[in-house]
């Protein structure tokens, strides 16, 4: 058995991956991308099998009490194997595990950390004596990013790498951000990714301030597809956009995309 | 007009960068190409693209996605912005290992500047890895500035799932121009 993830001090937060039922391989190869994967991941992980936890990574069906286990986790992984029902579900890592599939479970959890607002301290006891202490009081922290109702999302330029790492569906949430407002409905039918997704990755893009929010009741009309400007080489004409031809349309784009194999599910 | 028999995908970019290897992952058939012994060193390989570089997905009943890749080297511009007009997307591919890649890039953009502000169009930035400066996020910086947004991502053409995410974003955008 793997010992507990031994960590450099870091000013970084950490996250408790409790694991459960585990494999030998299955724990070395967690404990090696965990080390790997330290650049692409913004908390430390530790491996620990008893106490509290943020994620639950189980070899079996079911988990078994955890010892000093008080909170549910944020998120629970099962392993299993390929051919093993439910092996395509989003909470499920196939062995052999794979290091960007893990990465990607791991950096969505942080994300989902990330954006609730941290666990109030508890409630110090009232004392009746007044308070020596003179240090002002600490600022409060900034209010957690929250998606505007109703409102339309655009990009304002591509969004930096650190943003799309996460999961592989982000630089595809990223392309149809980029041609024009969408909300979360919108973006999530058009795309095929889940809302839930898209929603944690709207709030990052917000936090990293790329993206045009458009409030609802401050709606424009999307401008109308950009006429070429003629053609100054000489060789061509001037020419309508693609998106004008009515030769091409969204079945057409299917047809391309379930022939070279892009597919993309919930 | 992009009809629905001439539907063209084209990959430019500069000498290196994979054009022929990401038509190669995509194509249903063995891709047609140009290549001939490299003579200019400074490319530092052994054959390069002076045609055209072709390949093509089968749609079916009768219909196929062509896929060009133009000659990388400066000399064939005046066959770039020709090979790309009409087509559904264009993807320029950088290799990142050359001295100057963000000038690589301005120089596609320029070449292309008539086209691109109708036409679905990503950027792939390759060998990242081995030559992690400029970064991706300076590309985007570049197209920001130049205010073009565009996919800008980090692939390794020989993996064909980097190759379809890059035409996918392509797709993507062709699809909300709709």
């Amino acid at each position: 058995m793997i010992s507990p993830s031994s960590t450099v001090p870091s000013d970084r937060r950490e996250l408790k991956l409790l694991v459960q039922n585990l494999t030998d391989a299955d724990l070395a190869k967690a404990a090696a991308f965990l080390r790997i994967g330290r650049e692409r991941l913004k908390f430390d992980w530790k491996i620990v099998y008893s106490g509290e936890l943020d994620v639950l990574m189980l070899g079996s069906d079911e988990a078994q009490t955890v010892r000093g286990m008080v909170d549910d986790p944020v998120a629970t992984l099962r392993v299993v194997d390929a051919h093993a029902a439910g092996a395509e579900t989003s909470s499920h890592l196939v062995r052999p595990l794979e290091y960007e599939r893990f990465i990607e479970m791991l950096s969505g959890v942080e994300r989902r950390v990330a954006a609730t607002p941290a666990a109030a301290p508890a409630a110090t006891p009232v004392s009746s004596k007044p308070s020596l202490n003179t240090t002002p009081p600490a600022p409060a922290p900034p209010p957690a990013v929250v998606l505007p109702p109703a409102a339309r999302f655009r990009l304002r330029r591509w969004p930096p790498l650190a943003l799309l790492q996460g999961y592989r569906y982000h630089p595809r949430l990223a392309s149809f951000l980029s041609a024009r407002h969408l909300d979360l409905d919108e973006l999530a039918r058009l795309s095929n990714v889940g809302k839930e997704e898209c929603q944690e990755f709207l709030l990052a893009l917000m936090k990293g301030e790329v993206l045009d929010v458009e409030l609802a009741g401050a709606r424009r009309p999307e401008p109308p597809p950009t006429p070429p400007p003629v053609s100054t080489a000489g060789t061509t004409s001037p020419r309508r956009p693609v998106s004008s031809s009515p030769a091409i349309d969204r079945g057409l784009l299917s047809k391309i995309r379930l022939s070279l194999g892009l597919t993309w599910r919930r | 007009m992009a009809t629905l028999n001439h539907l063209k995908i084209v990959f430019t970019g500069t000498p290196g960068a994979g054009k022929t290897t990401a038509i190669g992952a995509l194509s249903d058939t063995p891709p047609v190409v140009t290549d001939v012994r490299n003579t200019d060193a400074s490319l530092g390989k052994e054959n390069t693209t002076v045609g055209l570089d072709f390949g093509q997905v089968d749609l079916g009943d009768g219909q196929f996605v062509r896929l060009f890749g133009t000659p990388g080297q400066l000399r064939f511009e005046f066959m770039w912005q020709i090979i790309a007009t009409d087509a559904l997307g264009l993807v320029i591919l950088i290799d990142n290992s050359r001295p100057n890649p963000l000038d690589d890039l301005a120089i596609y953009l320029d070449a292309y500047k008539d086209l691109l502000p109708t036409m679905s169009c990503a950027v792939g930035i390759g060998r990242t890895i081995e030559c992690p400066l400029p970064t991706v996020d300076d590309f985007c910086d570049m197209l920001a500035a130049r205010g073009l947004l565009f996919p800008v991502l980090a692939v390794d053409v020989r993996k064909r799932e980097d190759v379809l995410t890059l035409v996918d974003t392509v797709l993507v955008q062709a699809e909300m121009r709709l």
